[in-house]
């Protein structure tokens, strides 16, 4: 209990730290604010272009594409906690490491600290968490379908970037894995799209190994009530957690085993 | 002179050659985005045309744009190079010069630009071939003579920019502004046909179509020859315009920092 109290107060510390870092030049901070409000502005520019163009997915309302986008901005507010894991190669490669490992924390916890933004992840949330009460609000959708859609959106977004971690892990055994893994994630981009459009051997591939189909598709399918089993759907999300879990665990310590720090 | 700017643009074109891996990782990444808006757009267009574009014409139109984005990168850095340039004084060794520092800087990128064009049609050529859509030569010309025109325009809103920090503090959040607008309106989120009419009507008075949407559009769709000659006149006298702004703006601001040395 002592040792969660503690790592709390230091993610308290880190958000605090990005928000204060974020807040140091006013201009900077209503530039940044900008750029996200931009990039939301492009999403509802893109959907509300193909609605006025007669573009229709097939089983996919406005109301739907509403919530799909909804649970992607949860979701990408979610996935910045594994931000920090992006540089690791470079922090191994110049020795900048070992700084991480005189701490009395993990490694790999510190790394992902560091590279909070609390700005990012705030927008996003509340901008998705918004679409979901407006939804709530406007259609007949159950309290219940809220919490069970939010609780796959997070799972899956966990699962997703503990496979990020895991691979990023792999650059200690291979020193560069940076191209490699831009290219295997530069799927995960389909992630904003209804995924039904997609073949069932890819859609395969969009749960069991790069499970993006938990970020937003499968969300706003049960937020709206068009997913006739969604225990199975939660059970899948839970059960490919553990594994990644569970892979990310081993990877991790050996990754510990293989580094020689520079330092001794 | 002219012998300087054509050693720096075949310097730049060795440059590349050294950094290929980056370029080629880059090219990677082209099937990929071509799987997704495959089956987006067959899904979603189904046989429906929209401005010219059909499903397959879709996916090219989004694999083009991806390699603009890549042909165009050395253009993104400018305003980035200019200001730092002329905040950190470096700008006055090129004010001694029996040279322009903006035709330079152009020849600099263009070295840069032109190997990458190259590869990147070379590379829309097969996926065009993959997915079985007829381009003739003459689309193939003139989207090649657009896309110059569209890398200088960036290259010259880039260095407008970054000749800014002449007089402002931070130039970096403008030019982050300007070319927020210029992707999110000017094509590489969506063709500008399925935008709504005022916001087209709008659009086309602007630079912002220049640069990224009119070589794909070019390239993809047929349009008549007066609405071709008009794209490329309309380019050209805003290139005219910018050139002369540039010019005003280093006569007027370089003077300056001339002083201060």
């Amino acid at each position: 209990m002592r040792i969660i109290k503690w790592k709390i107060r230091l993610i308290l510390r880190y958000l605090v730290i990005s928000y204060r870092s974020k807040m140091e030049f006013k201009s900077e901070f209503i530039s940044y604010l900008l750029s996200m409000v931009l990039e939301f502005i492009a999403i509802v520019l893109f959907w509300f272009s193909l609605k006025n163009s007669g573009v229709t997915f097939e089983g996919w309302q406005s109301e739907d594409i509403i919530a799909l986008n909804a649970f992607f901005l949860v979701s990408q507010a979610v996935g910045i906690f594994s931000f920090g894991f992006r540089d690791i190669e470079y922090k191994i490669n110049d020795g900048s490491f070992d700084n991480y490992l005189a701490r009395p924390h993990s490694p790999f916890f510190l790394l992902a600290l560091e590279r909070l933004n609390l700005i990012y992840f705030l927008f996003n949330f509340v901008v998705g968490i918004s679409l979901i009460t407006f939804l709530y609000l406007t259609y007949s959708i159950q309290l219940i379908s809220v919490f069970k859609a939010l609780f796959v959106s997070v799972i899956g977004t966990v699962s997703l970037e503990l496979i990020y971690m895991s691979f990023s892990l792999l650059s200690f055994r291979f020193g560069r894995i940076y191209y490699a893994r831009e290219l295997f994630f530069s799927f995960s981009k389909a992630a904003r799209y209804p995924l039904d459009i997609f073949p069932t051997s890819l859609l395969r591939v969009f749960t069991f190994l790069l499970p993006i189909v938990f970020l937003a598709s499968f969300p706003a399918r049960i937020l709206m009530g068009r997913m006739s089993d969604s225990t199975q759907v939660i059970l899948l999300s839970v059960l490919i957690l553990s594994i990644q879990l569970l892979i990310y665990r081993l990877l991790k310590e050996r990754a510990l085993r293989i580094y020689s720090s520079t330092g001794n | 002179m002219s012998k300087a700017y054509f050693r720096r643009l075949k310097l730049s074109i060795k440059e590349e050659g050294i950094f290929g891996i980056n370029f080629c990782f880059s090219l990677l990444l082209l099937p990929v985005q071509a799987i997704i808006a495959f089956f987006l757009w067959t899904q979603g267009l189904g046989p429906m045309q929209i401005g010219g574009f059909s499903a397959n014409r879709m996916v090219l139109y989004y694999i083009f744009q991806n390699i603009l984005m890549i042909t165009y990168q050395s253009a993104l850095y400018v305003a980035y190079e200019v200001s730092n340039d002329i905040s950190s004084g470096n700008i006055i060794v090129w004010l001694f010069r029996p040279i322009s520092y903006a035709k330079l800087k152009y020849a600099e990128k263009f070295g840069f630009f032109i190997l990458r064009m190259a590869v990147g049609y070379l590379s829309f050529i097969i996926f065009s071939v993959i997915l079985k859509q007829n381009i003739s030569i003459i689309q193939y010309f003139l989207s090649l003579a657009c896309t110059i025109i569209g890398f200088t325009l960036l290259f010259q809103i880039q260095l407008l920019i970054g000749l800014l920090a002449f007089r402002l503090k931070n130039v970096l959040q403008l030019r982050d502004f300007v070319m927020d607008i210029l992707w999110i309106l000017g094509g590489t989120l969506l063709p500008l046909d399925f935008f709504p009419v005022f916001l087209r009507d709008f659009l086309q008075y602007t630079v912002i179509p220049l640069v990224y949407y009119l070589p794909g559009k070019i390239l993809l769709t047929q349009l008549s020859t007066v609405e071709t000659w008009v794209i490329f006149a309309s380019a050209i006298s805003r290139i005219v315009v910018y050139s002369l702004l540039i010019k005003l703006l280093w006569r007027l601001d370089s003077m300056k920092a001339n002083q201060g040395a």
